[in-house]
């Protein structure tokens, strides 16, 4: 009776969810290590990458944005006490263009696959 | 025995009602968004000797990409953590921590690093801070510059 009793009040007190949101497909290194400063045109980007998510006008030049977004959620529920924790990591790529639409410079950042799933106290890209 | 179980069961009651009422609520919540750039790799620019190319090997893509008068542009670098308690009885009456993060407001809420470049893409500046208050500065092109 008292194991039922307890059991009874555990069932409502205690739950967890894990969620993962992802926006636009992962940026892949092997494609933008074919672009080559000073040689690649915009039109041979678009092709090996597609289209960015950004463009950025300099005077004459640009910027290209490509971005892949990763975000994990995790919760735990204790009676009226709630844990959460949102980790939002980013793969990102600029292109800079000359005025002739040659490509003068790329940087990347590839974070997107370091989201995690962790509890709000614990250490986390510290 | 009797008697213990009663009051368990009275406790088992109460707490069900209190769960599913939700009219009492604490919070411990903890929001990041991207991880923050390197200090060390900033403190290792020189304005005036690197160009866009090392700053972009150094610290990789940032975040945001700003167009300024007469040519020159800045690179805006950010992150964002946060974490706090929130204690709430049917209206919220504490919050530790600001509205979940929309990414959108990064460059509102964030901490970060801005480096500006010349025309010629060389680094002229790094500064430190919210970019709120560094995005103010900047001077963007007139739409007459633009023409």
């Amino acid at each position: 009776m008292k194991r039922l009793a307890l059991l009874l009040l555990c069932l409502p007190l205690g739950g967890c969810f894990l969620t993962r949101d992802t926006t636009n497909v992962p940026i892949e290194p092997e494609r933008f290590a074919k672009l080559e400063p000073g040689v690649t045109t915009a039109t041979q980007a678009l092709e090996l990458l597609g289209g960015p998510v950004e463009v950025v006008q300099l005077g004459r030049r640009s910027a290209w944005l490509y971005e892949h977004q990763r975000t994990k959620r995790s919760g735990l529920f204790l009676f009226v006490f709630t844990a959460l924790n949102t980790d939002t990591q980013q793969d990102r790529l600029w292109l800079f263009f000359d005025e002739n639409d040659v490509l003068r410079h790329a940087g990347a950042t590839l974070d997107a696959k370091s989201a995690e799933w962790v509890m709000p106290w614990s250490d986390s890209h510290e | 025995m009797g008697d213990a179980v009663v009051r368990l069961a009275r406790v088992t009651l109460l707490a069900a009602l209190a769960t599913t009422s939700s009219c009492v609520t604490a919070e411990y919540q903890r929001e990041i968004v991207f991880s923050p750039v390197s200090k060390e790799g900033v403190a290792r620019l020189v304005p005036g000797e690197h160009d866009l190319g090392h700053c972009l090997e150094l610290l990789g893509a940032p975040n945001f990409v700003w167009e300024r008068r007469g040519d020159a542009i800045a690179l805006a670098y950010a992150s964002y953590r946060d974490a706090g308690w929130s204690v709430g009885a049917s209206v919220q009456v504490v919050r530790g921590m600001s509205a979940s993060f929309d990414y959108g407001e990064l460059a509102g809420r964030s901490k970060g690093f801005v480096l500006l470049f010349d025309e010629h893409w060389r680094l002229e500046a790094v500064r430190s801070g919210y970019l709120r208050d560094l995005r103010g500065p900047i001077e963007r092109p007139t739409p007459q510059a633009m023409e």
